[in-house]
């Protein structure tokens, strides 16, 4: 352990929360927000749905380390790691900083000059524990607002511990035509597993997000529990991308949520690699006529891994409309879910929503399962649902083979093909590198 | 140089192709006719290594190697390159993605720019315009465009041995024109064999050698 490192004992009790809350100094009211979301933690109970969780225990965890330069060794980096990083020809600074050795990804003179030009434009973008320094009326305006503390046991658990995240406020009318990217943000001491991320686009804003990256990410903590909060004011735009590839020794338990107000339209890009089980279901409230939904979930589920994976939209206002798409492969003894609600209550006249789900399951001893639920109250409402489980077809193989792919390569190439929807909505670097994280998926499962 | 020796195939517990012999040179064409289920394409898929068709006797050889224990992309590997009488559509796959494969299987590191450029270039002579290679390969394409996207692509890898499968059904009279050209050119540096059911395509190929599929057993014609 580095001697500059904070940490706050390990175990989860009322006194861990307050600790955190003084060891960042922050006012009553932040504090408050977290001992009352720590009651709430200990009173509710582990859902008894989704993914196995019956072996998290969350007194083995610690819940805040501050760290200051070097964290760990790379010695301790497992060796499955490396050689990922190594075929994906990810440089060196970024593999040190995926893999938690640097604290900071070497990436400054870029973010220094998109800095620049954020400020001109009064965009806020930083993480979020100096937006509560900073901008505390912003912060303590939408904080909790979209998710609260009682939403679910997870979100309770985040919004007792969180560290890190982003926070965005994009002013009235302005435009952000660079993408954020948390990557070029990132410290790792702002980095943790309960990350809380704030975006806020105010009236006619349009700003674009980007979390994570396809090349693996390792930790030592074995839970991750974040929570994302999106305010899309009148006429706005948000998107935001996310790609999660956790070590697959990781617990990755994510509530996203969105609010869409009138005329306003929020896309979820949700891309899950990584981690051993995954419960994410990014969702979108349609508070406004008009309001627009747009989730692409997608989901990769290989041996030892259970992706649970889906969205959520609830139709509250007139003429709005949503789209949700899912896609999902599952290798190697893996298990991918689509679980997925759309509610459109009564008054939400002329409200569509679409919902596409296919699964391909690349051999036998993989699972596939689809849970979606739809409740309509608007008689004028439409809503379709499609749905298809496919494994990889015997005369596709027998092309790509004669034209000399290996096996491995010959599926690779077939789920790239697969998840084609994500990688066409991906900066090019990340597509590139999520092909190629696929065919070395591949190789490992068809040996 | 492609030898087929005595070779005896079964399928589905059903022999279907009786002591086949042929030998076809580099720069060489032959061209091979036959009644539907004769077996034409049995030997087509026997030489692209297909697994339901297991070599009971015999022998194929490609430059004085038994090819027999290869498997479909090692025998691609050597230069065969085999296009079927129907190929499968794609979702999300493009022919740059398959053509780069193709090339890296090959051991030819490709330039994708470059590669790119060649796609276009081959696919604009079978008379396709450069949206073939934005959509997925073979999705949303007529019988005929399948056949000139394969030749395209064909004539970018240039392999040493070809295998073409009624390469020539579904294409109009400039395709088959195309067609010809493309065929002509590759059977420069490589031993070719059409199968076909149109004399006037054999003829245009000008194809050396002519044999009759029937029931299984090849027949010289000239």
């Amino acid at each position: 352990m580095n001697t500059d490192e904070i940490r706050i004992p390990r175990g989860l009790t009322r006194s861990t929360v307050e600790a955190i809350s003084r060891e960042k100094s922050e006012s009553a009211w932040m504090r408050d927000f977290r001992l009352r979301a720590f009651d709430i933690f200990e009173s509710k109970a582990m859902p008894a749905w989704g993914a196995d969780l019956s072996d998290i225990r969350f007194d083995d965890f610690w819940y805040f380390i501050r760290a200051s330069g070097q964290s760990r060794d790379w010695n301790d980096v497992p060796a499955e790691i490396h050689s990922t990083f190594e075929r994906l020809g990810i440089p060196q600074a970024e593999r040190a900083f995926l893999a938690g050795v640097s604290a900071q990804y070497e990436s400054e003179v870029v973010y220094h000059n998109l800095k620049d030009e954020w400020v001109r434009k009064g965009i806020i973008f930083c993480d979020t524990d100096t937006a509560l320094r900073e901008h505390p009326e912003l912060v303590r305006e939408y904080f909790g607002t979209v998710v609260p503390a009682a939403d679910n046991k997870f979100s309770a658990l985040n919004s007792a511990v969180w560290s890190g995240g982003s926070f965005v406020y994009v002013p009235k009318g302005v435009k952000a035509e660079i993408p954020l990217q948390a990557y070029f943000r990132i410290q790792a001491r702002s980095m943790g597993q309960f990350e809380r991320t704030l975006i806020i686009a105010d009236e006619g804003a349009e700003v674009s997000y980007i979390e994570g990256c396809t090349a693996p990410r390792y930790s030592e903590a074995a839970l991750h529990s974040a929570v994302v909060e999106i305010i899309a004011k009148p006429h706005s735009r948000v998107r935001y991308t996310t790609v999660q590839n956790w070590s697959k020794n990781v617990y990755n338990l994510v509530t996203k949520r969105a609010f869409a107000e009138e005329g306003a339209v929020v896309e979820w890009i949700d891309g899950n690699l990584g981690s051993k089980a995954t419960m994410k279901y990014p969702s979108v409230f349609l508070r406004g006529r008009g309001a627009r939904a747009d989730i692409l979930s997608i989901a990769y589920a290989g041996a030892g891994q259970h992706q649970d994976a889906g969205g959520k939209v609830f139709h509250l206002a007139a003429d709005t409309r949503s789209r949700i798409i899912s896609k999902s492969v599952s290798s190697a003894g893996g298990r991918a879910s689509y679980r997925g609600m759309v509610k459109i209550i009564a008054g939400a006249e002329n409200a569509r929503s679409k919902v596409l789900c296919d699964a391909l399951m690349l051999d036998a001893d993989s699972r596939s399962d689809t849970y979606p639920v739809i409740r309509v109250k608007e008689p004028t409402a439409t809503v379709e649902h499609e749905a298809s489980v496919s494994r990889v077809s015997e005369e596709q193989m027998q092309y790509l083979e004669s034209r000399g792919l290996r096996e491995a390569d010959a599926i690779g190439l077939l789920v790239s093909g697969f998840f084609d929807p994500l990688t066409r909505e991906l900066p090019l670097e990340y597509a590139a590198e999520f092909n190629e994280l696929m065919r070395l998926e591949m190789e490992k499962s068809v040996g | 140089m492609l030898e087929i020796r005595d070779l005896t195939v079964k399928a589905n517990e059903r022999q279907i192709l009786h002591t086949v012999s042929l030998t076809i040179a580099k720069s060489e064409i032959h061209a091979m006719k036959g009644s539907n289920g004769s077996g034409k394409t049995s030997l087509a898929l026997s030489i692209a290594g297909h697994p339901d068709y297991a070599v009971m006797s015999g022998d194929i050889r490609w430059n004085g190697g038994s090819i027999l224990d290869k498997k479909p992309h090692e025998r691609a590997r050597l230069g065969i390159h085999w296009i079927g009488q129907s190929v499968p559509a794609f979702d999300g796959v493009g022919l740059l993605s398959v053509a780069r494969g193709a090339c890296s299987a090959r051991g030819k590191a490709p330039d994708v720019f470059h590669l790119r450029s060649e796609l276009v270039a081959a696919l604009k002579r079978m008379g396709l315009g450069e949206d073939f290679l934005l959509r997925a390969l073979h999705g949303d394409s007529s019988g005929g465009e399948k056949k000139k996207v394969e030749l395209a692509l064909a004539a970018v890898l240039k392999p040493e041995c070809l295998i073409l499968d009624e390469v020539d059904a579904g294409l109009d009279a400039t395709g088959i024109e195309a067609a010809a050209g493309v065929i002509a050119e590759l059977a420069g540096n490589a031993a070719v064999l059409v199968i076909s059911h149109s004399d006037a395509f054999i003829e245009r190929l000008g194809a050396s050698r002519c044999y009759r599929m029937e029931s299984g057993k090849l027949i010289h014609e000239h």
